[in-house]
């Protein structure tokens, strides 16, 4: 399967999705945000993935910048970004709605 | 006349020897296209043959004299003119080489402190030989300072401005420019800290920068913004209903947002930590000396997302303070602006006052 169609149908399987790597420092502070919010992404360690290599490069094409492209934040299936765009959303307002609307978090 | 034509000759030599200086911005008199009059260079004259001026001037009267006498006149008069030129010339070419003379000393004993001071491993910034990479850790951090130190100054102005403004009786869209001037103004530090950032990240974090007691508070390489918006709400009634939710979810998401930067700067100390652990061992064998090496280049790339940390932080700073000015009304955005300069200037203030204190002796 292309890396980009396998990245679109892991990002759709489940309300959060965070692709990461296991050592990534930024990766761990975005999952603890999630958590502390309340919420249990799933996550995709690419350096723990059979096809890792070509998922980061395929994101690396969507999000138009060249690797190290991680974390990168899927919610509702739809591309958040990595860090600085999840961490705008959450200032500005947008996150929470987006959370409720894929079913995340409730309240 | 054989004197009239070694003048010549003169004459063109001294002229070839003044173009080659030709910045040293002299107007030079051609023998040829020369249009002065005679009576408007008296002076002149007078300086240079040293003549008795009445007679010079008796004998530059064209209208009495013959024509070829006053052809030597003047040809007389511009091979003076030539010999001053050159000499003046002369000196200044003189001047220039001391200067590069000196130059050259003071370059190679700035070259031979350089070599001295890598030898004792201080890493220097070398943009005379070429090679990169390294950057004075001194000056980047100084410059930086300064740069804030302005930074501050104009941000002072600025504020003063919004006081006097809210004190008047001031309409809301005039307030409305004050308002945004400050909010662009602080576009300007964190567009600074950025730079800073990539410079020296170490400088910016250590907060050396700014004053003690703010320093006491900081929280990667700067401001917490969930602190700030604590101290905005009590200062900032009255709130509508909405307003009052919009700062207070604002207040938490910050919140939540740094725990979670600091949870990942958490795990990169622990990494780091590990790295340099695990390149520990028994005595140095051959093996050890390349597990160090290659240790050392893992804990370089984990110090590299260091920066990456603190420009979260910022931005996060950022965006936080625009949240802010969205949610309240334009003389509320005023007030709070107020509010956080003075509560900077308090911390400041206990900073001075801290360092002045009495001490037994």
């Amino acid at each position: 399967m292309d890396p980009l169609e396998r990245v679109e149908r892991l990002a759709s399987e489940n309300a959060v999705v965070i692709f990461s790597v296991s050592s990534c420092c930024m990766c761990h502070a975005v999952k603890r945000l999630f958590c502390g919010m309340g919420v249990h992404p799933t996550v995709y360690e690419l350096d723990m993935e059979p096809l890792g290599r070509d998922i980061e490069r395929a994101l690396a094409r969507l999000l138009g910048v060249v690797p190290p492209v991680v974390p990168v934040v899927f919610i509702g299936g739809k591309l958040i970004g990595a860090m600085d765009r999840v961490m705008a959303s959450h200032i500005n307002g947008t996150l929470v709605p987006l959370l409720k609307e894929a079913g995340a978090l409730w309240l | 006349m054989a004197t009239l034509e070694m003048a010549a000759a003169q004459v063109m030599g001294a002229r070839g020897q003044i173009e080659n200086w030709a910045d040293s911005g002299m107007a030079v008199s051609s023998p040829i296209t020369d249009t002065s009059t005679d009576i408007d260079t008296d002076e002149r004259i007078n300086n240079l043959v040293g003549g008795d001026p009445q007679r010079v001037a008796a004998g530059l009267d064209s209208s009495i004299m013959s024509k070829e006498r006053t052809g030597d006149q003047r040809t007389l008069r511009r091979l003076a003119q030539n010999r001053e030129a050159a000499r003046k010339s002369r000196m200044r070419k003189k001047a220039y080489i001391q200067q590069l003379e000196s130059s050259r000393i003071k370059l190679m004993q700035l070259e031979q402190e350089l070599d001295r001071a890598r030898q004792q491993g201080i890493f220097i910034a070398s943009g005379v030989s070429g090679d990169h990479g390294y950057s004075t850790g001194g000056n980047v951090a100084l410059a930086f300072d300064m740069e804030y130190a302005r930074w501050l100054d104009e941000h002072q102005r600025h504020i003063a401005d919004l006081r006097s403004a809210l004190n008047s009786q001031i309409g809301d869209d005039d307030l409305r420019v004050l308002v945004d001037a400050v909010m662009m103004h602080y576009n300007e530090v964190f567009r600074l800290k950025s730079m800073g950032t990539k410079s020296d990240v170490f400088h910016i974090l250590s907060g050396m920068w700014t004053s003690p007691a703010e320093r006491f508070f900081m929280w990667l390489g700067g401001f917490r913004s969930s602190e700030l918006l604590k101290v905005l709400v009590s200062q900032l009634e009255p709130l509508t209903d909405q307003q009052l939710m919009g700062i207070c979810n604002l207040q938490q998401s910050s919140q939540q947002a740094e725990d979670a930067l600091s949870q990942g700067m958490e795990a990169l100390q622990q990494s780091l930590s590990d790295t340099l652990a695990s390149s520990l061992g028994p005595s140095a064998s051959c093996d050890n000396v390349a597990n160090y090496m290659g240790h050392m280049a893992i804990a370089m790339g984990k110090l590299g997302t260091l920066e990456n940390f603190l420009r979260q932080a910022d931005l996060l700073r950022q965006q936080t303070l625009q949240q802010m000015h969205r949610i309240l009304t334009t003389r509320q955005a005023a007030r709070a602006l107020l509010v956080i300069n003075d509560y900077f200037a308090r911390l400041k203030a206990l900073s001075s006052l801290w360092l002045a204190r009495p001490r037994d002796s």
